[in-house]
C-alpha cells in the first residue's frame, strides 16, 4: 500500500514537472546534441527572443542525438513537448541520422502564417548554411533571418485564426471583380428586353405542322475513355496542431 | 387640304384621349365619339400646299385651319401641331388613295401613363443620370403614330441535320462513350400573321422591333380622328420595298421552328435548309409610340415606349461617374464586409 502511495505521489510529481515544461517553455535553444558552445548557445537564445519579438511568435532550436519514428513525428512530438499549443517555429536538428527539419505550431490550422512551401525553403536554406563545414550557428542565424523573411504579415482574428495580407489581397481583387459584374448587369439592364419570339405571329398556337420527317441512323462512333483510379487511402495525420517541412539531410 | 378637329360645344381644338378612347375637347372637355360623323367636327383648309422652293424641296407649307399661321412639314408629316396656337391639325391629302392606312392601334397609353412608365424605367437605371430624370426631359416625350406593314406569310422549310444521341458505359476503369448517328430530315410549314415592319426611314429598326409585339385585338379602322393630339407620318418604303427586311426575319422564325421539330438528341448541326416563302397579304397600319429623343455627352439618345402595351425600348444612358461610384462602393463595400467577417470569425 505504501509503496503504491509512494508510487502515485511520483506520477503527481512527473506529470506537475512535465506540465510545467509545456507551460512555461518560450522561445529559447535546447542543444541536447551539443553542438553550440556556452556563448554562441547563449547569443542564440538572444536571437530566439529577439526573433520572437519581431515576428510575434515563440522561435525555438532544438538539437538532439537520437530520433525515434519519423523525423515529422519527431517534429511534431518535440514542438508539443517543448510549446504545447502555443504558437512558434522551431528548427529541429537531428545528429544520428543527420535531419534538420522545420516545424510551425500553433493553436489551429488557420493560425500558420508559414505555408508548406515557406517551411520547405526556410529549411534548405538552413541546410546549405550548415553544409560546407558543418557550421551549425551559422545554420541557426540563417534560420532567423529566413523565419523573418518569409512570415506572412496580416493579422489574428478574434478566435486566433491568422488572416494573411495576402489572402486580403486576393479578397480585394474578388471584390472588385464582383463590383465589376454588378455595375455590368445593371449597364445591360440600361437596355430594354428583346426581340420577340416568331412563336407569337405563328398562327394556331406556336407550333408549325410537321409536313414530313424522317430519322436515319447511320453510325456508331465508340470512345474509350481510360481513368486512372486511385486506390489509397487518405493519409495519416501527424502530431496535432502543426505543419512541419519535409526534412532534409546535411 | 389641313384639318382639324373642333369642339361642338365651345369650338375649342379636340384631341384623342387614349384614356377614354374618344375625342375631347382640350377646354371644356366636351366628347365625341371616332366613330360618329366627324366631318361635322371638321375645320378645314383647302389652300392647297404653296409651291415649294426649289432648294428646301422636302419642306412643305400648309395654312392652319384654326388661325392661318403657315405650318411648315417635311414630307412625310401627316399629323403634327401648329406651332402658332399649338392645335392639333392633320394632312388630310397625304393619307389619301393607297396612302390611307387600312387600320390603325390607337394610343391605349395617354402621356401621363407614358411618363409614369418612363419615370419608372429611369428608376429602375441606377446608372441613369439625374438629367435623364428630371421633369424637363420626361415633358419631352412625345406621341407619334408610325406607319407599320404588316404582312401574312407562308413559310415552307426543308431541313437536313446531322445529330448525335451518346451514351456512356463504364468497365472498371474505362469509360466507354458511345456517339449515334443520325440524318434527320424535317418538313415543316409555318403560317406567320402580321408579321410588323415600320416603314417610316426615321425610325430605328432595330428600336421599332424591339416594341413588339404589337396587341392587334385593338387594331381598328383608320379614322383622321385617332391621329388628332399626336404627331403622325405616312410611310416612305412600299410593302415591296420591305421585301428584303420582312423575309430575313421570317426565315430565320421559320428557321427556328424547324429546328424546334428535331427533339431528343445531344447535338443538331443542320447542313441545309431550303426555304419556300410566300407573302399572302400585306396591310398598312399606324402604330402608336411615344418617343424621347434626347441629347447626353453630344450624343443622340432615343427611347420607345409601345403606346398600346407598354413595352419600352432603347437603351438608357449610364453617366461615367455613376459607374464608378458604383463599382467602387459595390467593391468597398463588399472588401469591408469580408474584412469585418475576418476580423471577427
Amino acid at each position: 500500500m505504501k509503496v503504491k502511495l509512494k508510487n502515485f505521489f511520483m506520477l503527481v510529481i512527473i506529470w506537475i514537472w512535465l506540465g510545467s515544461i509545456a507551460s512555461f517553455a518560450d522561445s529559447g535553444v535546447w542543444d541536447n546534441a551539443d553542438l553550440f558552445d556556452e556563448t554562441e548557445e547563449k547569443t542564440l537564445t538572444e536571437l530566439c527572443k529577439k526573433t520572437a519579438d519581431s515576428i510575434g511568435m515563440d522561435v525555438l532550436i532544438y538539437t538532439a542525438d537520437g530520433m525515434t519514428g519519423t523525423i515529422r513525428q519527431m517534429a511534431a512530438d518535440t514542438y508539443k513537448s517543448l510549446n504545447s499549443d502555443n504558437k512558434g517555429i522551431m528548427l529541429l536538428i537531428e545528429m544520428s541520422e543527420r535531419w534538420v527539419i522545420i516545424r510551425e505550431g500553433g493553436p489551429k490550422e488557420s493560425a500558420y502564417r508559414y505555408s508548406d512551401d515557406d517551411l520547405e525553403e526556410i529549411q534548405n536554406n538552413v541546410i546549405s548554411a550548415i553544409k560546407p563545414d558543418n557550421n551549425f550557428y551559422r545554420g541557426a542565424e540563417r534560420f532567423f533571418e529566413e523565419a523573418k523573411d518569409n512570415i506572412a504579415s496580416g493579422f489574428y482574428s478574434r478566435s486566433g485564426s491568422f488572416v494573411k495580407t495576402s489572402t486580403l489581397v486576393i479578397i480585394f481583387i474578388v471584390c472588385v471583380v464582383i463590383g465589376g459584374i454588378a455595375v455590368l448587369i445593371m449597364y445591360l439592364s440600361q437596355r430594354s428586353s428583346k426581340v420577340t419570339d416568331g412563336r407569337v405571329y405563328m398562327r394556331g398556337n406556336g407550333e408549325p405542322d410537321l409536313l414530313e420527317h424522317d430519322d436515319i441512323y447511320t453510325h456508331t462512333t465508340r470512345q474509350v475513355i481510360h481513368h486512372e483510379r486511385s486506390h489509397s487511402s487518405g493519409g495519416g495525420g501527424g502530431g496535432g496542431g502543426g505543419h512541419s517541412s519535409s526534412g532534409g539531410h546535411f | 387640304m389641313t384639318l382639324n378637329y373642333k369642339c361642338p360645344g365651345c369650338g375649342g381644338p379636340m384631341e384623342f384621349s387614349a384614356e377614354e378612347q374618344v375625342l375631347k375637347c382640350t377646354f371644356c372637355g366636351n366628347t365625341l365619339p371616332i366613330d360618329a360623323e366627324l366631318e361635322d367636327q371638321v375645320e378645314s383648309s383647302t389652300e392647297s400646299e404653296k409651291e415649294p422652293e426649289p432648294e428646301y424641296d422636302e419642306y412643305h407649307g400648309y395654312k392652319c385651319p384654326s388661325c392661318g399661321a403657315e405650318i411648315v412639314t417635311d414630307d412625310n408629316t401627316t399629323a403634327t401641331f401648329c406651332s402658332f396656337c399649338g392645335n392639333p391639325t392633320m394632312m388630310e391629302d397625304r393619307m389619301d388613295g393607297v396612302r390611307r392606312p387600312s387600320r390603325v392601334i390607337p394610343f391605349m397609353l395617354d402621356k401621363q401613363a407614358a411618363r409614369e412608365n418612363f419615370r419608372g424605367w429611369t428608376r429602375k437605371g441606377l446608372l441613369t443620370p439625374g438629367e435623364f430624370r428630371k421633369k424637363a426631359t420626361i415633358e419631352k416625350l412625345t406621341g407619334m403614330y408610325v406607319p407599320f406593314w404588316l404582312y401574312d406569310y407562308n413559310a415552307n422549310v426543308r431541313m437536313t441535320a446531322r445529330c448525335t444521341r451518346t451514351r456512356r458505359e463504364y468497365h472498371g476503369d474505362d469509360e466507354i462513350i458511345y456517339t449515334d448517328h443520325f440524318l434527320v430530315n424535317r418538313h415543316i410549314q409555318a403560317d406567320y400573321d402580321k408579321l410588323p415592319a415600320d416603314a417610316s426611314e426615321k425610325m430605328d429598326d432595330d428600336l421599332m422591333d424591339m416594341l413588339e409585339p404589337f396587341e392587334y385585338n385593338k387594331l381598328t379602322s383608320f379614322n383622321m380622328g385617332y391621329l388628332s393630339g399626336y404627331y403622325a407620318e405616312k410611310y416612305d418604303y412600299t410593302s415591296a420595298d420591305m421585301k428584303d427586311r420582312i423575309e430575313t426575319r421570317v426565315k430565320k422564325y421559320a428557321d427556328d421552328a424547324a429546328r424546334s421539330t428535331i427533339i431528343g438528341y445531344d447535338s443538331v448541326r443542320p447542313i441545309s435548309t431550303n426555304y419556300a416563302l410566300r407573302c399572302t397579304n400585306t396591310e398598312y397600319v399606324m402604330m402608336p409610340v411615344w418617343m424621347l429623343n434626347y441629347y447626353w455627352k453630344g450624343k443622340l439618345q432615343t427611347v420607345a415606349i409601345n403606346g398600346e402595351t407598354g413595352k419600352r425600348a432603347g437603351k438608357l444612358p449610364s453617366s461615367p461617374l455613376r459607374v464608378f461610384l458604383w463599382w467602387a462602393g459595390i467593391s468597398v463595400g463588399s472588401f469591408g464586409i469580408c474584412l469585418l467577417y475576418n476580423l471577427l470569425k
